[in-house]
Parts: structure tokens; C-alpha cells; sequence
């Protein structure tokens, strides 16, 4: 059975159901309308997007629905992402939104890993730098919030 | 790798940020949250979501102001021992725990605030776990004059606890059976080393149908109460609904104790079916499977305890058993692991035998021959996860073939079988031909990772 996904600027792309429902939201518009033919509009993703998801999909269609969380440890690790979905992940970071909005879990946390090890081991500024994001404290309030989190430093 | 502007659209989602803390750890959790403000307020929740009494010693130093700002983000607190521990959980802004994990001491400040702590907490409270110090005396009387002992009526009138471990406390009877009553939605209750008092005939044995976990040695629940008390009630008559049993390492029980325990379960426990041993003695085990249970279902133990009385024991519920889970003494099995008994061969060979309902076999520490799978009459052919190892499929590569292999087959729909040739076949092959016959197979892994199959 196939399904059809129609992208923000309007390209059509036929999908087996089971792929399609890696994304959780697609799977909830599916059981809501119920046997339909009807195309499923993702407005907010462009074609371009839409592409790779679908591929990170067919490559992971095996794979099981729900991962289960492992809640007890607050840290999870992120340097267990797989060869191709490491290369897969270096291409965009766009997909990260199109994961969050599609509710693919798994592809949501690759991408997120991706950006986690960006961010290790940079200094506050360089990771500004990295992101393009502009600084809005003054030096005291910088001060001040690594003191008051100073105690936490070694976790 | 080049930044692009869609990594800062991503980056202004506050639960994009919570997620990437998450993989973080609180160095580089701190770093961002130095970076502007919205990114403080997203990473700050992780850094400040667990106190670690034993690793942050500094923070009851920490000034009251900063506490104001950041404590509502507080969920969990460990290793809380000492007074100052309490103090300083005491901020009305940390208003919002969800675990407490204690040790207590024979200090009755500490034990008096805990228990304000606990009752402060009571509502948004979900895990609790209390430790206490026993003696290291086997005479009961000795423990119970130098145990701590606990109460809990700060739970009361009712508390959102789901999980509650007790180690190493002396409680009453009526206290624990207090402690149910007030925690409706407990589901699992751990003990370790409890001493139970004040049984009395009169006590009202509060039931709780909510609990279905329960872990603890069977002298927990039976025997030690016994003792002290000729004609003691078993804990069992507490836990109506009980479904998984993890049963801790304890003293070898008399025939007549085990028999006593069966009535026991029976009537207290008809929903009892699932079973985890945490010994790895296999005498031990073989004395609970023997006469133990009653249509037991789950069944877990260390791999290297399988031997012929723990066989023999499993055959006793071979129209029941759905899932064998032996576990391997090894972190981290993969193709290289030696296999840890040389003689699993027949003895896994017969449970596929017998076992019909069999749906979960999981033997990671076993290498299994694939001519047993040929020859012999298999019975379990509703199984639907299996994770062993099998002779002859020693690289990652066969393993990945033989397995990729299957998927495609699978997913063609097929679901025949070849003949059963196996002359001059690969094992790959031939393993594969052999695990196409289980058509309710949803995961299998051969010693490398979890493949997980379409299903029909």
C-alpha cells in the first residue's frame, strides 16, 4: 500500500504506508482519515527535504516503531550514530526541523547528536560563532551565571 | 562541518535545545547556557534536573538567591544523607520532586526532616528509595535493636509514588501496610534486607491492586517474619494483583518451606507468571522452579546456572512458558565470545523441543548448532524474538548477510521454504532457510545487532 506526500512547494511523492509511518504524525493523519486515497499535504516541508527524509526512512524501515526511552539516565550518549547516518546527517540540518515537525523520533535525536557534538568542548563564543547567535548578556551577567552554576561543572 | 542558517531555525526551538542537552554533559550544558539568554533558560533545565549528594557536596553551600532562580527546575535528588542535605532541599522553591533517594541514619533530625521532606513532596513524589544500615549480624535480635526504623505516615493521606525501595530498614507490619494504602498508583516495590515487625493476627492486611512488580528474596516475603513470629501472614497477601516476581538471592528454604510459599502464591497471588532469578547459583534455582510456581510464563536466570535439575525444572512448565531469557555474566557479547557452557547444546535444543508457546528465547551466551534446527521436530513455531549465536556464523559480514538476506525473503512475502537440502549449502544459508520456517519472527540477532523483520 502506498501513500502520497505532497510538499510545501508542491511535488508529489508516492511512499509505501509503512515507510510513511516512521513519521509518527503522518501515522496519526492516516488512522484519522482512514482508508483514503487522499493526498497528505506537509506544508511546512520543501521537496528538497521531503527527499531526504524519505530516504532516512527506506534505509531505516526495519528498524523498531518505538525506541524505548531510557529515562533513568539523564545523559545519553552521543557518539553511537551510525556510519550512514553520520554521513547522511552531515548533508542538512534542515531535517532536524522537518523530524521535529514529523515526529520521526529517531531521525529527531541523530540530528540533535549531530549538533551536540558540534557544541562539545567549545568555549560559549565559539559556539555562538558556530550557530550565528548574538551575544545578549553583559560580562557581569556572563559572570555571574558560570558561578552560580560553577558547582555542577564536573557532572 | 558548515554551519547553515536552517541549524539556527532549528536552534530556536526550546525543545530542540532540552533535546541537544541531552546529550551533553553539564560542562558543555553550562557553556551554552552562557551563550545568550533564551539559550540559559533551555539549558539550564538539564544542568540543575538532579542533585548528587555524593558528587555535589558543594551545593549546600550554594546562596539562597541562587537556589530562587533555578530551584524550581529540581526533579530529582540521590545520596541525600545528611541534615544539611535536607536543609537545604528545604528552599520553597524546590517544590517539585519527583525522586528521593535516602540514606538514613540512626540521626532522628535527619530522619524527623526527611519525613517533612517526604510529606512536602508527597504529591508530585513518583520513586522513593530508603536506605538504611543493618548490622552485619545474623541474629535477628541484634538487627532489630540497632536497625532503623521507619514509619513513612508522611506518605499519607495519599502520595503519587509509583516505585518504592526499602533496603536495610526494620518497619512494622502496619506501617508498610499504611504505606500501601496511601500510594494508589504504586506499581513496584522493591526490598532488600527489610526486617518486618509488630505482626499481629488483628492487623488489617491492606491489599493493593495496582502493585504487579515486586523485587525481593523469597525469605523476604516468607520466612523471616516466621521467625520472629510463629504463624506470620506472608507479604504476598499485600500484593492481590502481583504479576513479575524478581526474586534476590536467599537462604536455601527447607522442602516444607517451598511448599508452604506454593499454597501461599496460590492464594494470594494468582496472577503470578513471571519470574526473574537474580542468583546464580543453579541449585537454588532448580529448588524455586521445582514445586515454585504455577503456570509460570516469564522466566529469566544467568546462562551459566542452566544445567539439568534447572532443565528439568523449566519442563515442568513447558505448556506455560512463552519467554526464557538467560542472561550472560558478559557486558557486551559479540562474535567473539566463547560460548560459557559446553554442554547448552542439547538442553536449549530441548526447550525449542517442548516449549510450544514459546515466543521469546533469548540466549545471547549460546552458540547454536543450525543442524539441531534440521533434524530435530520443533515445537515452538509461534516464536517471535531469538537471540543466540550460531556455529559457523562467526563474522559480522556472514551474520549481516544471512540476516539481510532474511529481510528481503521475508518482505517478498514468500514465507516458503527451500527444501531441506543441506549439503554442500553455506551456513548462512542454511540458517536462513531454518528461521524463514518461524513466520511470527519479528526480531532476531545473531550476535551483532537487533534486525527487526515485516511482519505479515
Amino acid at each position: 500500500m502506498t501513500v502520497i506526500l505532497v510538499s510545501s512547494d508542491n511535488q508529489d511523492f508516492k511512499v509505501d504506508k509503512e515507510v510513511a509511518e516512521r513519521s509518527i504524525l503522518i501515522k496519526n493523519m492516516l488512522e484519522d482519515v482512514g482508508e483514503s486515497d487522499s493526498p497528505i499535504p506537509l506544508p511546512n516541508v520543501t521537496a528538497a527535504v521531503l527527499t531526504k527524509v524519505i530516504e532516512y526512512c527506506e534505509h531505516h524501515r526495519n528498524d523498531p516503531v518505538q525506541v524505548p526511552e531510557e529515562t533513568d539516565d539523564p545523559r545519553k550518549r552521543s557518539n553511537d550514530i551510525e556510519e550512514w547516518d553520520m554521513k547522511f546527517m552531515q548533508v542538512d540540518h534542515e531535517i532536524i526541523l522537518a523530524a521535529n515537525y514529523l515526529d520521526i523520533k529517531p531521525l529527531l535525536d541523530v540530528g540533535c547528536k549531530t549538533v551536540a557534538n558540534i557544541i562539545k568542548g567549545k568555549t560559549p563564543e565559539e559556539i555562538r560563532k558556530a550557530f550565528n547567535i548574538v551575544n545578549d548578556f553583559t560580562p557581569e551577567e556572563e559572570a555571574q551565571i558560570k558561578k552560580e552554576n560553577e558547582w555542577a561543572e564536573d557532572r | 562541518m558548515a554551519p547553515t542558517s536552517m541549524t539556527t531555525r532549528a536552534l530556536d526551538l526550546p525543545e530542540i535545545k532540552a533535546r541537544i542537552a541531552s546529550f551533553l554533559n553539564n560542562k558543555d550544558r553550562i557553556s551554552c547556557m552562557l551563550v545568550s539568554r533564551d539559550w540559559c533558560s533551555a539549558f539550564a533545565g538539564l544542568v540543575w534536573n538532579t542533585l548528587d549528594f555524593d558528587k555535589d557536596e558543594s551545593f549546600s553551600k550554594i546562596p539562597q538567591d541562587v537556589i530562587s532562580k533555578y530551584g524550581h527546575l529540581i526533579r530529582n535528588v540521590v545520596q541525600v544523607s545528611k541534615e544539611e542535605h535536607i536543609m537545604a532541599l528545604q528552599h520553597p522553591s524546590i517544590a517539585c520532586l519527583n525522586k528521593i533517594e535516602f540514606f538514613i541514619t540512626h540521626n532522628n533530625l535527619s530522619i524527623l526532616l526527611f519525613h517533612d521532606l517526604v510529606g512536602y513532596h508527597r504529591q508530585s513524589l513518583t520513586a522513593l528509595r530508603v536506605s538504611g544500615e543493618l548490622v552485619a549480624d545474623d541474629f535477628l535480635e541484634e538487627q532489630v535493636t540497632s536497625g532503623v526504623y521507619l514509619t513513612l505516615d508522611s506518605l499519607r493521606p495519599t502520595c503519587s509514588l509509583v516505585s518504592l525501595i526499602l533496603v536495610e530498614v526494620c518497619i512494622s507490619r502496619r506501617a508498610f501496610s499504611s504505606i500501601l494504602r496511601s500510594c494508589p498508583s504504586l506499581q513496584s516495590v522493591e526490598l532488600l534486607d527489610v526486617i518486618f515487625l509488630g505482626y499481629s493476627p488483628m492487623l488489617e492486611h491492606f491489599r493493593h491492586t495496582g502493585l504487579r512488580t515486586l523485587s525481593a528474596a523469597r525469605d523476604q516475603v516468607w520466612s523471616n517474619g516466621e521467625q520472629l513470629l510463629p504463624g506470620t501472614q506472608s507479604l504476598l497477601i499485600h500484593f492481590p494483583a502481583l504479576e513479575t516476581w524478581k526474586i534476590k538471592d536467599s537462604r536455601v528454604e527447607s522442602l516444607a518451606v517451598l511448599e508452604k510459599l506454593k499454597v501461599a502464591i496460590l492464594i494470594n497471588c494468582p496472577k503470578l507468571k513471571r519470574v526473574r532469578f537474580s542468583m546464580t547459583e543453579a541449585d537454588r534455582i532448580a529448588t524455586y522452579l521445582d514445586n515454585g510456581f504455577h503456570g509460570l510464563e516469564y522466566c529469566s536466570f544467568n546462562y551459566t546456572a542452566l544445567n539439568q535439575p534447572v532443565l528439568l525444572g523449566l519442563l515442568e512448565y513447558q505448556a506455560t512458558l512463552t519467554s526464557i531469557v538467560l542472561i550472560s555474566k558478559a557486558v557486551k557479547i559479540d562474535l567473539s565470545t566463547p560460548d560459557e557452557l559446553t554442554s547448552s547444546k542439547k538442553m536449549i535444543g530441548l526447550l525449542l523441543k517442548t516449549c510450544e508457546r514459546l515466543q521469546v528465547l533469548s540466549a545471547e551466551g549460546h552458540r547454536m548448532d543450525v543442524c539441531y534446527l534440521e533434524d530435530e521436530n520443533i515445537a515452538c513455531m509461534g516464536l517471535q524474538e531469538l537471540r543466540v549465536r550460531f556455529l559457523g556464523l562467526d563474522t559480522p559480514a556472514l551474520v549481516d548477510g544471512c540476516l539481510e538476506t532474511l529481510s528481503t525473503r521475508r518482505k517478498s512475502g514468500a514465507g516458503t521454504v527451500d527444501g531441506p537440502s543441506k549439503s554442500g549449502k553455506l551456513v548462512s544459508d542454511r540458517v536462513c532457510c531454518q528461521l524463514m520456517r518461524f513466520k511470527k519472527l519479528r526480531m532476531v540477532w545473531l550476535g551483532t545487532r537487533e534486525y527487526y523483520l515485516a511482519t505479515y
